[in-house]
């Protein structure tokens, strides 16, 4: 079943988007009935899985040009978000920091920060998904690194990470 | 490597795509060399750690139900769409398609009779006869002109 095997990744991929899980949901099961629609255009040489995260990511825009880009970002962690549950305050307090600073992103850069360094796409996938030139995915993810690097810069520091 | 050339080639060396070997080679001497680009390169290495490490969430136990639901009442939507064509369509093209026949019998009419079009604008100049409906009537009848032309 093709909702079972991929929701994990659709609904990630949205919520890395848009940092609120509700959202998330909404805009990953309009993403499924999408790709149901358009099964018929699905040329069987092509990964599924590029297929229904390029539609994602439309659907995202979408969602985010109907939101006027204005997305009520999760406050908290999302109850939802796995892990152990001893995590520490703090390493909660970190991922809410990292969800706050990728939303202060641009949309542009924002989400290929989350296809590269979240999802792990090369830049000729994320290329293909975002429908740009390659020189572009680099060329917007200096910028977007460059603004992590201001936004984030004392966490660094204080994590002894730099 | 002069620093604006490190600095273009950062985000792929960091990330580890499309460099050469040549270019990795002078990317390393520069970070040994350059304290401005080392660090640079230590910013984008640790917010690439620091991002990736972003949890996963877990998808709500009800989220495969809704998109079925949401399916099925797209194809309910597409069956209503085709009871909705059926039942216009048996109603409206009988219409038109008796509208084809009288004409098509109208105009086999017209030409088995043998009269042109030609032949009644003739007749409207001449005193040839020439039949109407079933009547047989003289152009000078029609017009009433007396004498004949």
């Amino acid at each position: 079943m093709l909702v079972e095997r991929y929701q994990d990744m659709v609904v990630n991929l949205a919520y890395s988007l848009s940092g609120n899980i509700y959202e998330a949901e909404d805009i990953a099961q309009e993403a499924f009935v999408k790709a149901y629609r358009r099964l018929g255009s699905f040329r069987e040489d092509a990964k599924f899985s590029t297929w229904i995260y390029r539609i994602t990511v439309n659907t995202f825009h979408d969602f985010w040009r109907r939101r006027k880009g204005s997305v009520p970002l999760d406050v908290l962690p999302s109850l939802r978000e796995e892990g152990d549950f001893r995590d520490s305050l703090h390493k909660k307090e970190i991922q809410s920091i990292i969800r706050e600073a990728l939303n202060k992103l641009p949309l542009k850069y924002r989400e290929v920060v989350v296809l590269r360094d979240i999802e792990g796409f090369e830049y000729r996938e994320i290329s293909r998904l975002i429908g740009c030139r390659i020189g572009t995915v680099e060329s917007r993810l200096f910028r977007a690194r460059n603004m992590l690097k201001k936004i984030l810069g004392p966490l660094l520091t204080k994590e002894k990470i730099l | 490597m002069k620093c604006r050339h490190f600095l273009r080639l950062l985000n792929r060396y960091v990330d580890g795509e499309f460099i050469n070997e040549i270019d990795k080679e002078q990317m390393e001497r520069h970070i040994k060399q350059c304290s401005a680009c080392r660090s640079e390169y230590d910013h984008f290495v640790a917010l690439k750690k620091v991002v990736s490490q972003k949890k996963k969430v877990s998808v709500s136990e009800g989220f495969r139900r809704e998109v079925m639901k949401k399916i099925s009442s797209l194809e309910e939507d597409a069956e209503v769409r085709v009871e909705q064509l059926d039942y216009f369509a048996r109603r409206l093209i009988p219409v038109p398609l008796m509208i084809a026949l009288a004409l098509a019998f109208f105009i086999v009419r017209f030409y088995t009779q043998k009269i042109t079009l030609d032949d009644y604008y003739l007749s409207m100049f001449s005193d040839k006869e020439i039949g109407i409906l079933n009547g047989t009537f003289s152009a000078v009848d029609i017009l009433g002109i007396k004498g004949g032309v």
